[in-house]
């Protein structure tokens, strides 16, 4: 059967050293270079902030220092060190330790070293200039996920909470009943987000020439998705509220007429049908 | 019961046309409602999932257009029916033989039987709503004798033409908003997608509560009036539910089969019995 048992151990050798191969081969070099080093920094931080229940007192106001390491393993970011992004944390104790917003915008400067395009960008809105809201406060921190990730902060679908933890609710609950919102909150991969209208990382505020919801570019950036710029199209208040004065007027007469005429409508018919059933039930009863 | 009085006739109470316009607004409304309600309330739970059903919002969106281009084709087929139709029945040409006075004596008595002008609404209809009142309470013996079309009939041919100007313009206006832009201010767009979803509800209720409770919940009917699919209605039920239009077909019936008069035949019977 077998004439060449006597190579069977050669075979098994150059067997070993082929799949051996092939498995280094496909092997990511990260897995040997950085594995160990990344892992034992990382894992010097969690040594601490691993512990769900290590806080700091901030002005009378306990703040968790926890890292969930699970949490993190599944953002976008979970291949770098701390130190990618917390710079100059090495020491302990940690110097010029900053919380909140002084933390975000410390941060800030370290998103930049992989995402320079973006921060020109964004050096130029609004959210830059009035230095309130950081890269953290629309795409999170430790749980930052790629925008076509449903769960992350900036997907489009989350857009209207993410937007509305700083603006006004009643913008965002405008924009919700809109069809635009109702599209987007059902999933639509066509319809406008907060973003599609008012952009992301170069945001300007409305009365800001080159924004583009100031008043003059508004056709424009309608007529990204819908035909040729409008300007009658675009003349109006798109988030008014539905209320008994200023622009949400008409809607609200229109909303509460319709209202009116169902109640009414209903209420007439079910009578109607009410009083029917009322006689035919006599009149069973009487042919018994 | 309906095999005792087969023998007794059947009167043809909806043609051909009338049935293909309930088939086509029936099918439709059904389905724009499946695919409209979920955007009405998108925060409701069974929204997504309805949603998915359809494979997500945009194919969702696009079936519901669907449904209103098969809707708006219908009351487009329904208008171009109700002026076409009259002037194929009449055959006008058989009036010129008449002395002008004769003639308008007979287009007028004609158009008065025309099916169509029979929906128009009159003073008896408010009267046979009393009557019923009155019947319902128990205070007559008697309920109202409905002609070809009973009151109740009337309100809900009325309130779909009036429904289908307010969602088909409503609707047209949100699915062209940059044409409806060129001649209408933006508030008029904005208040119209109210109207729309508003009026939907109007609908969506009359029809799933009013309308089934007369053709197929009430014990007449149960489980479905079916006068929709073939268009007949045995004289038992005629007796019931249309009796002078009965008593009027049967005065006329002579004269529609009479051989030496067919000329003079009133106009629409050849469309009520046979």
């Amino acid at each position: 059967m077998y004439p060449y048992e006597c190579n069977r151990g050669l075979i098994i050798l150059l067997g070993s050293v082929i799949v051996l191969a092939i498995f280094l081969a496909f092997t990511p070099a990260v897995a040997f270079a950085e594995e160990g080093s990344q892992s034992q920094k990382n894992a010097q931080c969690l040594q601490c902030h691993g512990q769900p229940q290590l806080s700091a007192e901030v002005d009378g106001q306990k703040v968790s220092l926890y890292v969930d390491q699970k949490q993190l393993q599944q953002t976008v970011h979970a291949g770098l060190d701390c130190a990618s992004c917390h710079q100059g944390k090495d020491k302990l104790p940690h110097a010029d330790v900053k919380y909140d917003l002084a933390l975000a915008r410390e941060v800030q400067a370290a998103c930049q070293t992989c995402h320079a395009g973006i921060a020109e960008d964004y050096k130029k809105s609004i959210h830059a200039q009035t230095g309130v809201a950081t890269c953290s406060s629309c795409h999170g921190s430790h749980d930052i996920l790629p925008v076509s990730d449903p769960a992350s902060k900036a997907y489009a679908k989350n857009l209207p909470e993410t937007c509305g933890s700083c603006h006004e609710k009643q913008i965002i609950e405008s924009y919700e009943e809109s069809f635009h919102g109702k599209a987007i909150s059902l999933g639509s991969t066509q319809a406008a987000s907060c973003v599609s209208c008012h952009g992301s990382h170069d945001i300007l505020p409305q009365d800001d020439p080159a924004s583009r919801v100031a008043r003059a570019n508004i056709p424009q950036t309608c007529a990204q998705c819908h035909q040729t710029p409008q300007t009658n199209f675009a003349a109006g208040i798109e988030h008014f509220e539905l209320a008994p004065e200023g622009p949400g007027m008409p809607m609200y007469y229109t909303f509460k007429f319709f209202t009116w005429l169902t109640i009414l409508a209903m209420t007439l018919l079910i009578i109607h049908m009410e009083l029917e059933l009322y006689r035919r039930l006599k009149d069973t009863g009487r042919s018994r | 019961m309906a095999r005792e009085t087969a023998k007794a006739g059947e009167f043809q109470r909806f043609n051909i046309h009338h049935r293909i316009q309930h088939i086509m607004m029936f099918s439709s409304f059904i389905l724009c409602t499946i695919t409209g309600l979920p955007i009405k309330y998108n925060g409701s739970f069974w929204a997504p999932a309805v949603t998915s059903f359809f494979g997500g919002f945009d194919t969702m969106f696009a079936i519901h257009l669907v449904g209103a281009v098969v809707m708006l084709a219908c009351s487009a087929y329904h208008l171009v029916y109700l002026v076409i139709y009259p002037l194929v029945v009449r055959k006008p040409a058989t009036t010129r033989k008449y002395p002008p006075a004769e003639a308008y004596r007979k287009i007028s008595r004609g158009l008065a039987s025309y099916p169509g002008l029979a929906m128009l609404p009159t003073p008896k209809d408010v009267l046979d709503l009393l009557q019923n009142m009155r019947y319902f309470l128990g205070l007559s013996p008697e309920k109202a004798k409905f002609g070809r079309y009973s009151y109740k009939e009337k309100f809900d041919y009325w309130a779909v033409f009036w429904g289908m100007a307010i969602m088909g313009g409503s609707g047209l206006m949100m699915w062209f908003p940059h044409l409806a832009a060129e001649y209408f201010p933006r508030w008029i767009i904005d208040a119209a997608r109210y109207a729309h979803s508003d009026e939907a509800m109007l609908a969506i209720l009359a029809i799933f509560v009013w309308h089934f409770f007369n053709v197929h919940f009430n014990p007449t009917f149960f489980p479905m009036n079916f006068v929709w699919f073939h268009g007949k209605m045995n004289r038992e039920l005629m007796e019931e539910e249309h009796p002078d239009e009965l008593r009027e077909l049967e005065e006329r019936m002579p004269v529609a089969t009479g051989r030496g008069k067919s000329q003079v035949r009133p106009v629409g019977v050849k469309n009520y019995g046979r």
